[in-house]
């Protein structure tokens, strides 16, 4: 499965971190730097195993760990409104 | 010539992070810093975050404003010149400023759809706009422009004519305008002057120095004249061609040495009395500047509006004992 960012919803990188706003609330989040590689594969249409394997590749994180925290971060993001499955 | 190349031998010459807060110069300097290799203090990260969040809150505000209000809607300032930068999010703002037919008319209608005054009102008055009003739920409150920003001398043109030649905004969104490029320079240095005289921040050198790049230096001229800024744009031409050539900037006194201290330290409250105050002598003919003393002095002296003599005189009295304290130390003990 794949996900985008609803068109309400805006990002902006700082440093090596990720804000993003959701313009409906102007309600604001932040992302720590693996948060912010997650987001950047998801949004781009990459899966999110392929998320997780890049963080694998990025950070010093056994895939398997990678694998959990990004499904778990997806939950977070897709309860929020921050993301919504490709096509929704 | 671009100013980003003296702004970056700038960044490397100044070791507080309060002065570059002070010039608005926070987001550029956690950059530079961490491409240097130099460690990023926490206020400069704190900062960056905010510069980011109120780069994301800019167009989601316009829109709203857009929205709301009828007729052209000119936006000045921060927002519009930090599209020129590498990155909007490293031009720091606290607000938005728009100019309006009727700012009177334009609040109303803010306030009838929900806006409400921001932390400020009380400013309301004594410049050249209406209370900053913010959505409730939004960090960026809003300014509405009845005139433009400047010194007490400046003969701006009226906003019907200036939303004639206006065209849309480089901030991108549907229905928002902005100055050409000379006028848009020649308000930036009437509103430096009229708040820092002589001695304008460094956020406002860049901002100018963009700006200018766009435009015509013989239509600036021109315009600076018509304004009654002739005076200001030559001391400010310079300031800003000192920073992009990455020297240190010229005194504005012909002949004195350069202030380089004043420049790269934070403005005490003396300072910032007094620079205003000298900024007077720059109005455009030796027959104008005692008018232009009088109000200025008289604009600091007096009560703001709806402020009773007492409160002014507990906010002289504190700004007397914090004389020699920096600006920023000053608004926190008040």
């Amino acid at each position: 499965m794949t996900y985008q960012a609803p068109t309400h919803i805006h990002s902006r990188a700082v440093h090596d971190e990720l804000v993003l706003l959701d313009a409906r609330q102007d309600a604001y989040f932040g992302l720590n730097p693996t948060g912010a590689v997650a987001w950047s594969a998801l949004t781009a249409g990459r899966s999110p195993e392929a998320a997780a394997a890049e963080i694998s590749a990025q950070f010093d994180v056994a895939p398997e760990v990678a694998r959990i925290d990004v499904a778990a971060l997806v939950d977070q993001l897709v309860a929020r409104g921050l993301l919504e499955p490709a096509g929704a | 010539m671009s100013v980003w190349v003296g702004v970056d031998l700038l960044l490397d010459r100044i070791d507080d992070p309060a002065v570059l807060c002070a010039h608005g110069l926070q987001a550029l300097a956690a950059r530079r810093w961490r491409t240097i290799g130099r460690p990023v203090p926490p206020l400069l990260l704190t900062e960056e975050r905010a510069a980011a969040i109120a780069a994301l809150a800019t167009p989601v505000q316009l829109e709203r404003l857009r929205a709301t209000l009828d007729g052209p809607i000119i936006l000045l300032k921060g927002a519009e010149v930090a599209a020129r930068y590498p990155d909007p999010a490293l031009r720091p703002s606290s607000d938005i400023d728009v100019f309006v037919a009727d700012a009177h008319r334009a609040e109303q209608a803010l306030r009838a759809a929900g806006w409400e005054p921001a932390e400020g009102e009380r400013t309301a008055g004594r410049h050249q706009h209406q209370a900053p009003l913010r959505w409730p739920t939004s960090p960026l409150p809003v300014e509405l422009h009845h005139a433009l920003p400047g010194p007490s001398w400046l003969q701006a043109p009226e906003f019907g004519r200036l939303a004639d030649i206006a065209r849309p905004a480089a901030v991108g969104v549907d229905g928002i305008l902005a100055l050409p490029p000379a006028h848009h320079a020649l308000v930036l240095a009437a509103h430096a002057w009229r708040h820092y005289g002589p001695w304008p921040r460094f956020r406002d050198m860049i901002d100018i120095g963009l700006l200018v790049d766009e435009a015509d230096p013989a239509e600036i001229a021109a315009l600076a004249r018509a304004w009654g800024l002739d005076r200001v744009w030559t001391t400010t031409r310079r300031l800003v061609m000192a920073l992009s050539a990455g020297t240190t900037p010229p005194s504005p006194v012909p002949g004195r040495r350069a202030p380089l201290g004043m420049a790269l330290r934070e403005r005490t409250v003396a300072d910032a009395h007094l620079r205003r105050w000298l900024g007077t002598l720059w109005a455009p003919t030796p027959a104008a500047i005692p008018g232009a003393i009088a109000t200025t002095i008289g604009q600091d002296l007096r009560p703001w509006p709806g402020e009773s003599w007492s409160a002014k005189l507990g906010r002289l009295t504190r700004a007397g004992r914090h004389a020699l304290l920096p600006v920023s130390v000053h608004r926190q003990r008040r």
